[in-house]
């Protein structure tokens, strides 16, 4: 093994592969047709419907697609939990959509995964309470192993590194692994991560994105007990999550995976790859308000989206594009929406912004991969999707061009933001290929 | 001469059942004395030992935060808060500690847990018998206040960030040992690389709880004892690091990461990653003089890491020192090679190390300026780092 040292070069970093899984869609151009149709990912979940849940409704993995998904997954490959299952399935399609070839056997590669933990479910919780002393609050250990204890390879496919460790040893990219945890910013940290260590030389290749598979009981139970799911109300599921509209009132949960294949533009020319994008900027930031907001003036975010110009070297005239965060809770969008009015100033009524959680949910750490991969496809087709549901402003969305049906036009540079609970922040910028 | 020259790691904070300092792990270390506590959250005979390494629950005034603090966060994320702040309050009293050159890198578990607290189990049980939707009804009235906040895995990040004012480039990664080091590796070359000017760099472990065990059995886990705790250190410029009151300095001197698939590909993964971090440091295997392992948790993590530095020092002629905080401290998950790092400091700053003979820890004179830190996550992914003294 050659040391990793950075060169310190600033090696241009390109796209040359996508993958995504998402409700029944499983490749990113029929989804982007799908959306840019005007059509939803979201709908109640029969189950969770079924009963009596609150918020039944989200944009989960069509049960068929997820039985089809996990049988696809190659024996030496297993066990996956159901985060692992989609992000085999969007990675390896956006390894060979890239062109690599099966194994890159070197160790210039690497795998950046973005996943959140998993809490466990009723039935297994079922099980393991018929061996809780409820006096004493203790566990017998020994009775709960010797009937049987938990399913033995839960715990490894449920942690979110398996995945990271199976793909990088299916892929021979094992030069860098890392899974990424910082919360609905992970999936663009991950791909911001992967970027740096292509920039500065450490590596020329990395697979790149997130998955996540949270539309289960409890973590319904959990986000609803905070008060941040959409209550369904009187509305039909699909009109519940509707960013930066002035009736927003929370997110809709929602499952997928999405990974894009960066390399350094040298590695990716000799190899005669076709580019689909370059990664112009980046900036991953935390910030030091509360748990449970950030700046209401959106200093927070501006300072984020700002740090990702100057990684750049851009500046704010140069995004024609902004793939929102817009996860429809009332804090998150007029956070966001001042951030852009201070960011843009007077020119933010011209750059069309699009809330890709409208349609899709919000599927946390995979989210910022999610419109990652969808902002490459604008920059491919020169199209911006459009937010579902956004009738009209409040008084701070006001004055931004929120994009309702899908539309042609220049799109060079995409500002793709992620911010997460608790302040961890991200600005990715994507670019036309050049 | 590599981009890490410049970067100097200080103002370590150490929070483990040993203390909340480096030297009383030191002194608990070659004491022998008894950290551990019985674990009353388990009946029946196993695990066989029955000792835990547990650290007490740091309450609100102890953290220096609002009490409402607590209620959007777990002990492993309070006890990082505590890790954080012991670390930064040296160099709180030398300037100005946050702001937007200011960053933060964390290693974090992730441990499956229930949502719903062990006494609304017996309920959750009878809901079972009953219908779905009267689980789903119990999970309306038992899912405690600001759990989907306190369980996301970044929650420490956001509550360390809040409370110091950190606003600068961050990452969180999880779950395991490599984690920490992740941390280490990443938040030393954000500050070389001018992203930020100071990072806050830390790891925690896992709270101990009843289902850690199962999760911990399931990974081949030899029943070491688990232990509670967090290491933080803070890498800043060398041109930033002033004299005493931050504590001593070192520099990461060089890393090397690798990944085995299997047992056979692991000791191979931990030997070149061993061999890269000596190659970048510029040196040999002479030119270490204390290894601290990973906590030899499973059979196959603790015979990769045998025969890796068997690989590496047995042809140099002769193994340097060997010894981690284990005893003292229990195995730590992320947090482990992190205070193993923080301990290396130490050694490095007093110019003392520490060797484990099986039956003791004994302090000796470090023969040479650096210290090497082993990580062997569950998966297969290793990190090792070389730390060297300031001075070298």
């Amino acid at each position: 093994m050659n040391p990793h040292i950075p060169t310190g070069a600033g090696h241009e970093v390109v796209v040359t592969g996508i993958g995504l899984v998402a409700g029944r869609m499983t490749d990113p151009e029929a989804l982007f047709d799908h959306l840019a149709q005007g059509n939803t990912l979201i709908a109640e979940h029969p189950l969770h419907k079924e009963w009596g849940v609150p918020c039944a409704v989200s944009a989960h993995i069509d049960p068929e697609v997820r039985r089809s998904l996990e049988e696809a997954v190659p024996p030496e490959a297993r066990p996956l939990g159901p985060a692992g299952t989609l992000a085999w399935h969007a990675a390896a399609q956006a390894w060979e959509r890239s062109g690599l070839p099966r194994r890159l056997e070197s160790e210039r590669g690497g795998v950046f995964l973005a996943c959140n933990r998993m809490v466990m479910e009723p039935a297994e919780l079922v099980a393991l309470a018929g061996h809780v002393d409820f006096e004493a609050g203790a566990l017998d250990l020994d009775g709960y192993l010797d009937a049987g204890g938990p399913d033995p390879r839960r715990h490894e496919r449920v942690q979110p590194d398996t995945a990271t460790a199976r793909l990088a040893d299916w892929f021979g990219a094992a030069g860098v692994l890392e899974t990424h945890a910082d919360a609905c910013a992970a999936g663009g940290m991950a791909i911001g991560s992967a970027y740096r260590y292509i920039r500065s030389g450490t590596l020329d290749v990395a697979l790149a994105g997130g998955a996540e598979s949270l539309t289960t009981l409890s973590s319904v139970a959990a986000f609803y007990g905070i008060g941040a799911l959409a209550p369904a109300g009187d509305r039909d599921a699909a009109e519940l999550s509707r960013p930066f509209d002035k009736d927003r009132s929370g997110f809709v949960i929602g499952d997928g995976a999405a990974f894009l294949v960066l390399e350094s533009r040298a590695h990716a020319e000799a190899r005669g790859a076709r580019v689909l994008a370059r990664v112009a900027g980046y900036a991953g930031v935390t910030e030091a308000v509360k748990m449970t907001s950030s700046s209401r003036d959106g200093s927070d975010y501006a300072t984020c989206i700002r740090a990702a110009l100057a990684d750049g070297g851009l500046t704010p005239d140069d995004i024609d594009h902004v793939n929102a965060h817009g996860t429809s809770t009332e804090a998150n969008d007029t956070c966001e929406a001042a951030a852009l009015h201070t960011v843009f100033g007077e020119r933010v009524g011209r750059i069309p912004v699009t809330g890709n959680k409208s349609a899709m949910g919000h599927s946390l750490a995979n989210s910022g991969a999610a419109e990652a991969v969808l902002s490459v496809l604008s920059l491919q087709r020169q199209a911006v999707l459009p937010t579902l549901n956004f009738h009209e402003p409040d008084e701070v969305t006001r004055g931004l061009d929120i994009v309702t049906e899908q539309r042609h036009t220049p799109v060079t540079t995409v500002l793709s933001n992620s911010f997460g609970f608790g302040g961890q922040n991200c600005s990715l910028i994507l670019a036309q290929a050049g | 001469m590599t981009n890490l020259d410049g970067v100097r790691l200080t103002a370590p904070g150490l929070y483990t059942a040993a203390g909340a300092d480096p030297a009383s792990l030191w002194e608990a270390l070659v004491a022998g004395k008894d950290t551990g506590r019985p674990y009353e959250s388990l009946a029946g005979t196993w695990p066989g030992a029955g000792t835990v390494f547990l650290v007490d629950d740091p309450d609100a005034a102890t953290l220096g935060v609002h009490r409402r603090v607590l209620r959007t966060s777990e002990k492993q994320a309070r006890m990082a808060l505590l890790g954080a702040r012991l670390a930064l309050t040296g160099p709180s009293v030398t300037g100005p500690v946050g702001g937007e050159g200011w960053g933060l890198y964390l290693g974090l578990p992730t441990v499956d847990e229930q949502l719903l607290r062990f006494s609304a189990l017996d309920g959750l049980r009878r809901a079972a018998d009953d219908s779905p939707g009267a689980v789903a009804a119990l999970y309306g009235r038992e899912v405690p206040p600001f759990s989907g906040l306190s369980h996301l895995n970044s929650t420490a990040a956001a509550h360390i960030s809040a409370t110091f004012g950190l606003t600068g480039a961050m990452a969180a990664y999880s779950p395991f040992s490599d984690a920490g080091l992740t941390a280490l590796v990443d938040g030393v070359l954000s500050v070389a690389e001018g992203e930020n000017e100071a990072a806050v760099i830390g790891a925690v472990s896992p709270k101990v709880h009843p289902l850690l065990f199962p999760q911990y059995e399931e990974l081949g886990w030899t029943g070491a004892a688990p232990g509670e705790g967090a290491a933080f250190l803070v890498a800043r410029r060398a041109a930033d690091v002033p004299a005493a009151p931050d504590g001593p300095a070192v520099r990461l001197a060089g890393y090397g990461r690798g990944f085995g698939a299997d047992d056979a590909d692991l000791t191979s993964a931990l030997t070149e990653a061993v061999r890269a971090a000596l190659e970048m440091a510029g040196t040999d295997a002479a030119g270490i003089g204390w290894v601290l392992p990973d906590a030899g948790w499973t059979a196959a993590g603790e015979q990769a890491q045998r025969a890796a530095l068997g690989r590496v020092f047995g042809p140099a002629g002769g193994w340097p020192a060997v010894a981690g905080a284990e005893r003292a401290t229990g195995v730590l998950g992320p947090a482990h090679p992190l205070v193993h790092g923080v301990l290396a400091l130490h050694g490095l700053a007093t110019g003392r190390l520490l060797a484990d003979d099986g039956e003791t820890v004994r302090e000796e004179p470090l023969p040479v300026d650096r210290a090497l830190v082993l990580a062997c996550g569950a998966r297969g992914q290793v990190c090792a780092v070389v730390l060297e003294g300031a001075g070298s």
